[in-house]
């Protein structure tokens, strides 16, 4: 009898085995207490957009801008400017500081992807939201971001690496890159399946967030990049006769920090001048050199750091 | 003392029972019918390791009797047997005496003498004699025979024998079980008392071992054991550091000399990088976590005098039973119980005083070379910057006038040490029927630290039962609760801990003031051109700054053994750890930091951390064990489950605008806050089966399966298995007639452990945080970081070859084990490719491997009346990492100024120290030359370093080259018993051989930049290019300073240590003494001396001192701001009766 007692005793222990050794952070959020409630997805799709802001303020425009006929960069021989990778990017040299650029926006865009990637593959979990249209606002925010870093990359790098879902690292090492064909399949059945899933989230719109418009507008110009004006016109037809967007008045206004997301704006990344890791430093940056304050109208802000005034518009942008 | 041992060896050897080799069940069963009383006892020998002892001629054993009984214990089996007859026993250990029933034992008579011999031969010549254990204990039942004939005797209950003999000439040979036999020579003497050396019976002696007990000839794994009685005297407060030199294999680093400080244990070299290499202890079968803790050794909550033994298990075969904690090794660590029918009562009281010894103590600059100095560096700057000469009245008043500076000056470092009390003091008390049994020990010990207003206090008691419901039932329960407080300091960090600063501190100032007051803060003498440091004044700060711990820890366990079926037995146990911890700071307003003085602003902080822990294990083991003929075999089966969870807050207070009241409501704010939580659990599955032919051929397999919390959900449960065998080859045929060889066993194992401290949470994925516009508001955005599914535990797989061989009746015992250990899976943070979303993860990916050899040596040259017994031991250790992360990208580790001191990589040793190389002094020549490679502080005479990569410039990291290798190439251990008559004398002696330390303050402070005092050979230096110096301590600055202190092989120097570690020296009082006190009466006195001296070319103070705030595993050998080792004095007192 007494060793019945402990037989049922060892089997109930086995059996409650794989709780007891399921141990999670208790103090820190983590993957273990997560995906609870619809608030921890709507927080992932937030944290779609930081790569986007990060690369933005840092990476692209350095690849994409500089090199391009809108701006060149100018060196002042007055501050100390021994490293800058700005330079060699006008001129499309390659070198080790540049190399550290294009790691990072690489790096950075693989990083939103991942999100991506990683807000797609749990929201299939069972859960009761309290809107059905947030559910389809995140879900279009999350193919919408995919197709616009993939939209990036692919301008820049050609044919990547198409990966769709969370990965690990093995899975991951000797991964081929996909054809640009392909990508951008990929890219235009993602912005469509956005469009859908955005059109039936027109009433939780948020300013600084993916919406039909934005979708439509970046498929049109997808189609446009890929020389498909047929499409593309249909495509961006749809947005103006959306009646939502119109241009401003003042061209002046477009960027105005004071007039923030306006009817011109169909997709903007958000900035915000409260906090520095929220902030952009294009003000400083590329604001003449001679110009002191000035422009900046920052009296907090003296400007004698060696990064402003290098990015100078062509006279033709201007 | 003997008696006790032997009884402790039974003790053991019953409570292992069910783990043990089936050949001695301590229980007995008996069917007999009118059988005779002799042949009843043989059978109870046959059955158990008791044996009687009885004069033929006195006790009729003839009688016949009837006795059943079941699994009876020997004093319920005795109990039946003489219940009848007219016989009187008495248990002694494994002796049983048997006598007439109430009469008087008569002299005894020769045992069965021929008649025609007597009457042919009549015996004339009397002897008489008492024959006693070593430590004056009469020894009843000794077999007492005249060499080469059947005549003889045993003694009587008091030891004592007569002898009638035909002549006196001829031998006496005096034999008895467990002791070493001695001949005498009669010479015609009448009185013959002789003492018997304990003889350990090596081969039957039963070692603890996982989860279980087996006597040492069944052994098949490397298993190393520590005397007891050779290191009971040492003064020290934890158990590691009596271990030291003790088994081979096993090195124990003493890395600092913070009473109650953490000590590094390694066993069989460095096979993890980032997961530890701390053993895994085990506490009456309870896993105690023992990770280094440099400020307080886990182990110091242990009071050494409650351990029975202790037994370290080296190979795969004896720690796979531990499975995902064993790859480092285990130590097994019994405490003592108390004993079936016995009372006794155990006093122990040691006091003794340490000191530091001079050996090793800085050597720095004296006042004068101080000055010389100062002004020396003040000249060149007023040269470099104005042009001109300096004149007396450029130098602060306080360095003018040389022949004013009388003596040394301050000697900061002597300021702060102090002679120091250390006193231990023991009362055990234990009592036990045939039924239950029952200890209470409770202790004191106390140490102060030879840096003034430090010290380590501990209060220990340990109470535990055991007792028998019937005959199937067992149970026991034991509590271990200990209280230990610490006042600590800084120290072992860098040069702005409280010991760093005593070694740079201005030796002109002083440090009380004119009323004899300390004075807080010492200010150099300013200057415009060079003043140097300032600092608080240590002794001062060492007062006045309150760094307390607190630790209370309770242990307890609670077990019962059930026996299920013949052989089956059941053992089920539920034990738990409760661990409160509290360590607080004040730091008060009159304290400054380095060049910055307190004022009226500044204020004083506080820091309050508590945490409370709980770990709890039940196990339940299943036993089983048989013998089929020569087969013997037996049977584990268990299931563990474990889980732990601590919880800890902690405060950190500022300002307070007074010292009145120094609590944390006395702050105006709490600066920084925080509470942690961690928790693990583990469920264990194990087995083992071990196998034996004759004893002669043996076999062992393990297994065991865990699973943890801490590995990721795809590899959450690990398996480690186990094979080992032996031969026993001495008990061959072929061999038995060799009578030299007592045994001769060859080994090997082969098995896989492992090491799974790789943090409770890394495999889950945090949810990182970041902030992101959306509608002008602020919001929270939230991203999944990389988990690891597939993280699991390093992995160990280790092959042993060894040998044992016992010769010469035990008097030479030799045993060898080479091995060669393999660590797979070692944890490396590794760059992933991007696409993943991330760039680095830690991974399992590296793999060391360590190859070794340990021999351990015991001789037994003398016996008798005096008699020495020495061990020596010696282990070599070769390491090689084998491979890191995907690229073998070398792993850079440490720090100094900023820049790595080691590198891991591929092919070498782990962490090699990695600096420049020093490439003489900068001469004129040099200078003139543009092409020589620059440094910061290139100046005339000041140092320089190669460049490696030949770029013309001196830089960290690209121009560093491996300056050596901070692993020894063997450590060793050698101990000495010697007694002669009541005394009794032991040496220990440790040491190692090869390896390189660098001595971390002087490359930290060591320039010519007169910040700080240096070492005196900097008086050596650079002076002109006609006074060059000795060509290595470079010139001073001028307005450009030198850079001499950078990680360099100026400051690596050999390791090689020989310590004289124990003396101790004891002396039994004669029985007579003790027992007209108390008739089971035993005194011993002793005086030690520990760390007595110290054999090194190190100029520092202690070759194996490590810095606290770098990785024992990664950045070894960095010796910087050591709290000094005591050598300590001290006399002690063991009474028990």
């Amino acid at each position: 009898m007494k060793h019945l007692i402990y037989l049922i005793l060892l089997s109930l222990l086995s059996a409650c085995s794989d709780r007891f050794l399921e141990q999670f952070p208790e103090t820190s959020l983590n993957e273990g207490s997560f995906y609870k409630s619809e608030n921890d997805f709507i927080g992932m799709a937030n944290g779609l957009y930081t790569p986007l802001r990060d690369y933005t303020r840092s990476q692209f425009w350095i690849l994409a801008e500089i090199p391009s006929d809108n701006t060149s960069f100018m060196f002042n021989a007055s501050e100390n400017a021994s490293s800058s990778s700005w330079q060699p990017s006008d001129f499309f040299q390659s070198t080790a500081s540049t190399e550290g650029t294009f790691d990072a926006f690489w790096t950075t865009s693989y990083r939103g992807i991942t999100r991506c990637n990683k807000l797609l593959s749990e929201l299939n979990r069972p859960l009761t939201w309290s809107n059905p249209a947030l559910q389809e606002r995140t879900l279009g925010e999350a193919k919408f971001m995919r197709a616009l870093y993939y939209f990036n990359l692919v301008r820049l790098f050609g044919g990547i690496p198409l990966i769709t879902t969370p990965i690990d690292y093995e899975q991951a090492t000797g991964i081929a890159r996909s054809t640009t064909e392909e990508i951008y399949n990929a890219i235009i059945k993602d912005l469509k399946e956005a469009t859908t899933h955005l059109k039936a989230a027109k009433d939780v719109k948020e300013a600084g967030r993916a919406t039909a418009g934005a979708a439509l507008s970046l498929l049109g110009k997808v189609y446009l990049t890929r020389l498909n004006y047929v499409d593309a016109e249909a495509t961006l037809k749809e947005v103006i006769q959306s009646g939502e967007y119109e241009l401003l008045a003042a061209y002046s206004d477009v960027f105005d920090p004071l007039n923030k997301n306006h009817r011109e704006s169909i997709f903007a990344v958000q900035y915000s001048e409260n906090n520095a890791g929220m902030a952009q430093d294009f003000i400083f940056r590329f604001v003449p050199h001679t110009s002191g304050g000035a422009i900046t109208q920052r009296s907090g802000v003296v400007i004698n750091n060696s990064w402003h005034g290098w990015n100078m518009p062509t006279r033709d942008l201007i | 003392m003997v008696t006790s041992l032997i009884l402790a060896a039974t003790f053991l050897f019953q409570t292992a029972q069910g783990f043990a080799p089936a050949g001695n069940p301590k229980l007995i069963t008996l069917s007999k019918s009118a059988a005779p009383i002799r042949e009843v006892l043989k059978d109870i020998e046959k059955q158990t390791d008791y044996r009687f002892f009885y004069s033929h001629a006195q006790v009729n054993t003839k009688a016949r009797i009837d006795v059943r009984v079941n699994l009876a214990s020997i004093e319920e089996t005795l109990e039946v047997i003489f219940r009848a007859a007219p016989i009187d026993y008495k248990i002694n250990g494994r002796q049983i005496l048997l006598s007439p029933k109430k009469e008087r034992i008569r002299l005894p008579a020769l045992i069965a003498p021929p008649k025609e011999q007597i009457l042919e031969n009549y015996p004339q010549f009397k002897i008489t004699g008492l024959v006693k254990t070593m430590n004056q204990e009469p020894l009843p039942g000794v077999t007492v025979m005249l060499k080469g004939t059947g005549s003889g005797t045993i003694t009587d209950i008091n030891g004592a024998y007569e002898l009638m003999l035909s002549d006196g000439s001829g031998r006496l040979v005096f034999s008895f079980i467990g002791y070493a036999s001695q001949e005498v020579p009669i010479n015609n003497q009448n009185v013959i008392n002789v003492s018997l050396e304990e003889d350990r019976q090596a081969l039957e002696e039963i070692v603890v071992i996982g989860y279980g007990a087996q006597k040492s000839k069944d052994l098949t794994g490397a298993i190393g054991s520590v005397d007891k009685k050779t290191i009971r005297d040492l003064p020290v407060a934890s158990i590691d550091q009596k271990m030291v030199g003790q088994v081979a294999g096993v090195r124990i680093q003493s890395v600092s000399g913070i009473p109650g400080g953490g000590a590094s244990i390694k066993i069989r070299g460095t096979g993890s990088m980032g997961a530890g290499n701390q053993p895994l202890y085990v506490i009456d079968g309870m896993p105690y976590s023992a990770d280094m803790n440099f400020n307080t050794n886990p182990l110091s909550l242990l009071n050494s005098s409650d351990i029975e033994s202790i037994t370290v298990l080296k190979d795969a075969s004896s720690t796979a039973i531990y499975g995902s904690r064993g790859a480092n090794g285990v130590i097994l660590i019994n405490t003592n119980k108390g004993q079936y029918d016995r009372t006794q009562i155990q006093i122990s009281s040691m006091r003794g005083v340490q000191s530091v010894p001079e050996k090793g103590r800085p050597v720095l600059m004296n006042q004068r070379e101080f000055a010389e100095l100062q002004r020396e560096r003040i000249t060149k700057i007023i040269y470099d910057r104005e042009k001109r000469e300096a004149t007396l009245e450029d130098f602060p008043e306080e360095y003018r006038h040389y022949d004013q500076m009388i003596g040394e000056g301050t000697d900061w470092y002597d300021l702060i040490l102090q002679n120091a009390r250390i006193q231990d003091h023991n009362i055990g008390i234990s009592r036990g029927n045939s039924n239950s049994k029952f200890s209470l020990n409770l202790g004191y010990f106390e140490q102060e630290g030879v840096v003034r207003h430090t010290g380590f206090e501990r209060f220990s008691a340990k109470l535990s039962a055991d007792s028998k419901l019937g005959n199937k039932i067992s149970l026991g329960a034991s509590l271990l609760p200990t209280y230990i407080r610490q006042n600590r300091t800084t120290s072992n960090s860098g040069r702005d801990d409280i010991i760093g600063n005593a070694l740079w501190q201005n030796p002109v100032m002083k440090p009380y003031d004119e009323n004899g007051n300390l004075i807080p803060f010492i200010n150099s003498p300013p200057n415009v051109y060079k003043s140097a440091w300032s600092g608080v004044n240590p002794l001062f700060a060492l007062r006045e700054i309150k760094r307390k711990n607190q630790n209370f820890q309770t242990m307890g366990i609670f077990y019962v053994d059930v026996e299920l079926w013949k052989g089956l037995k059941l053992k089920s146990s539920f034990n738990g750890i409760l661990n409160n911890v509290e360590n607080s700071t004040y730091t008060p307003t009159t304290i400054g930091s380095p060049n910055s003085p307190p004022n009226q602003a500044t204020v004083g902080s506080a820091s309050l951390g508590r945490s409370h822990s709980f770990n709890w294990l039940n196990e339940n083991i299943l036993t089983y064990s048989q013998s089929v003929g020569d087969h013997l075999f037996d049977a584990l089966l268990g299931y563990t489950a474990q889980s732990f969870r601590s919880n800890g807050i902690n405060l950190d207070a500022v300002p307070f605008t007074s010292d009145v009241v120094t609590t944390i409501n006395a702050a105006q704010a709490i600066r920084s806050w925080g509470q942690d939580i961690q928790k693990w659990t583990m469920l264990s599955y194990l087995g083992r089966v071990n196998y034996s032919y004759k004893h002669r051929y043996l076999a062992t397999a393990t297994f065991r399966r865990d699973g943890s919390s801490r590995f990721g959900s795809n590899n959450r449960y690990a398996n480690f298995p186990s094979v080992a065998v032996a031969w026993r080859i001495s008990q061959e045929n072929f061999m038995k007639d060799i009578q030299a060889i007592d045994d001769f066993k060859i080994r090997s194992s082969f098995g896989k452990s492992g090491n799974n401290n790789i943090g409770n949470y890394s495999h889950v994925a945090g949810v990182g945080s970041e902030s992101y516009l959306i509608d002008n508001q602020q919001v929270s955005a939230l991203a999944i970081g990389i988990g690891n599914p597939h993280l699991t535990w390093e992995e160990s797989r280790q092959l042993d070859l060894g040998f044992d061989i016992l010769a010469f009746r035990e008097k030479i015992s030799f045993t060898a084990d080479y091995y060669f250990r393999k660590s797979v899976d070692m944890l490396i943070n590794n760059r992933i490719p991007a696409v993943t979303g991330f760039t680095s993860q830690t991974i399992n990916i590296g793999s060391i491997q360590n190859r070794g050899l340990e021999i351990n040596l015991g001789i037994k040259p003398l016996s008798g009346n005096l008699t020495w017994s020495s061990n020596f031991n010696i282990a070599f250790n070769r390491n090689k990492v084998l491979s890191l992360n995907n690229n073998n990208d070398p792993v850079y580790s440490g720090d100094n100024d900023g820049n790595p001191s080691h590198i891991t990589m591929a092919g070498k040793p782990i962490a090699q120290f990695y600096g420049y190389i020093f490439n003489g002094l900068v001469t004129a020549e040099d200078l003139a030359n543009p092409n020589f490679p620059r440094s910061n502080g290139h100046i005339l005479g000041g140092p320089t370093f190669k460049d490696l990569n030949a770029d013309g410039i001196i830089n960290p990291v690209t121009d560093y080259a491996i300056l050596g290798n901070p692993h020894e190439k063997f450590f060793y251990g050698f101990t000495n018993n010697l007694s002669y008559n009541n005394f009794d004398l032991s040496v220990i002696l440790s040491g190692q051989y090869g390896g390189k330390v660098v001595n971390g303050l002087r490359q930290t402070l060591d320039n010519t930049n007169a910040h700080f005092n240096i070492h005196k050979e900097w008086v050596n230096r650079w002076r002109s290019p006609e006074s060059p110096g000795d060509g290595r301590h470079g010139a001073v600055g001028g307005e450009i300073g030198t850079n001499s202190h950078t990680m360099s092989n100026l400051w690596i120097e050999d390791a090689s240590f020989l310590r004289l570690s124990n003396i101790s020296l004891g002396y039994t009082l004669p029985s007579q003494w003790s027992k007209a006190v108390h008739p089971k009466g035993s005194a011993r006195l002793y005086i030690t001396g520990q760390n007595l001296l110290m054999f090194t070319r190190y100029k520092g103070a202690n070759p194996e001192a490590q810095a606290s705030n770098r990785s024992i595993d990664l950045a070894p050998g960095f010796d910087i701001a050591s709290y000094p080792m005591a050598r300590t004095f001290s006399m002690g007192l063991n009474l028990s009766f």
